[in-house]
């Protein structure tokens, strides 16, 4: 199934964290959904970036993730290692390779 | 005739130069993937009566944002019920799901419930050509898009509610725009703040206080009597109950005062010194309240001075 970002400009995500007061009504949480403006960004100009964080979020983040996807594995890995240098999560282990 | 041909060539190169400063640039970018109309509602009589706001929510769906301001490359427009003329256009503010309006005074409405086409579209100068579901969508107003305004409020917190489950981005609390959801309506529909004030959690409005139809003349007529004017009172009593004047009052009042106080003084102390003193103060008293003049009274205290150093030498 293909997941993809909300459909949001990221200047929509700017705004809300460039004002104190959205920011208070949103809180930690849309933080945390957004990894900050740069992380919005980021999540949404790499594609690879933005499954795996979705995948991550929906709790989809398994060995079976480069079998449903058809992403390589590595790619996967590395991916989280930039998410994690982008603070959008925290550092974690690799995905293993499976095996088929 | 060469100096005349190198003054039109420099002349020609000089406004290209001015023209290609003047013009601004714009990068290119790819067409969306996608371009949609969510939703296209018309209301009428939001601010004042006869006016009407088209609004729109709509779609440029591009996969990585682009990084120009979609102000710059995508627009709403409304156009003629053929679709041949452009009516009114406004810029999008954003790209990927959003929302916009264009509102009209009463002298710029369009006939209400006619088959007008609403496009969002990319800017012509940069989208050539503009093709439909690829960089433009079109939409023509049917009769189910026109509300009045008493549905605006319900309409736009049901677009919050999609955009907000879109976006996941918090836009209502308890069923009102917050802070968040405020700022992209505002946005979008200049003034919403002022048409529809309850759909807000936090709104300022202003109260209208009608001008005083008191014509105040009670007021006019007290102030007509304060300070020196009281002399006029007292004339107008005077002469209203004595049929004398003012100035004849208040030497019948003086008189009557200087009397009375004489005729308790002198019995008590058997000094008609003391009697002229009181009768200083009697018709400084009188002078005070306006009954007689300064001038009078400083005559009268002169002649009462006289008469009270004859009495003391007479008597020493």
């Amino acid at each position: 199934m293909e997941r993809s970002l909300p459909s949001v400009d990221y200047r929509v995500v700017q705004q809300i964290q460039s004002s104190p007061q959205m920011m208070g009504e949103q809180g930690s949480g849309f933080m945390s959904q957004y990894g900050g403006p740069s992380g919005y960004v980021e999540l949404d100009s790499d594609p690879t970036l933005g499954l795996v964080y979705q995948a991550l979020e929906q709790g989809a983040l398994t060995e079976e993730l480069p079998v449903w996807t058809g992403l390589p594995t590595k790619d996967i890995n590395s991916a989280l290692v930039r998410l994690a240098q982008l603070k959008v999560i925290e550092p974690m282990d690799p995905v293993r390779e499976v095996t088929l | 005739m060469r100096s005349v041909k190198r003054f039109l060539l420099g002349g020609v190169v000089g406004i290209l130069c001015i023209l290609l400063i003047g013009t601004p640039v714009l990068a290119l970018i790819g067409n969306p993937t996608s371009v949609s109309i969510g939703d296209l509602f018309v209301f009428r009589n939001v601010v004042e009566s006869g006016d009407q706001l088209y609004f729109v929510r709509y779609s440029v769906t591009y996969p990585v944002t682009p990084g120009e301001p979609a102000s710059n490359y995508f627009l709403m427009a409304i156009y003629s019920t053929n679709g041949t003329v452009l009516l009114h256009t406004r810029p999008l503010n954003y790209y990927q799901e959003n929302i916009i309006s264009i509102y009209l005074t009463p002298a710029q409405a369009l006939v209400w419930g006619d088959p007008y086409i609403i496009k969002i579209m990319g800017n012509p100068a940069i989208f050539s050509p503009l093709v439909e579901n690829t960089n433009m969508k079109t939409r023509t107003l049917g009769p189910s898009d026109f509300h009045e305004a008493s549905d605006l409020g319900s309409y736009m917190v049901a677009q919050a509610t999609i955009l907000q489950t879109n976006w996941v981005v918090t836009l209502l609390v308890n069923g009102l725009l917050n802070a968040t959801g405020a700022t992209f309506f505002n946005q979008a529909v200049p003034g919403l703040s002022t048409m529809v004030p309850l759909i807000f959690q936090t709104s300022i409005s202003y109260t209208s206080i009608p001008p005083s139809s008191e014509n105040h003349t009670y007021e006019a007529a007290q102030q007509a009597k304060r300070g020196p004017a009281l002399t006029a009172a007292l004339n107008e009593t005077a002469s209203g109950i004595f049929g004398a004047s003012g100035n004849w009052f208040g030497v019948f009042a003086a008189a009557l005062l200087m009397g009375v106080f004489g005729g308790v003084v002198f019995p008590m102390t058997h000094n008609p010194g003391w009697v002229l003193l009181g009768s200083g103060f009697a018709l400084g008293l009188v002078m005070w309240v306006g009954l007689i003049a300064m001038s009078a009274f400083a005559i009268i205290v002169a002649f009462c001075l006289i008469l009270f150093g004859i009495y003391m030498l007479a008597h020493i």
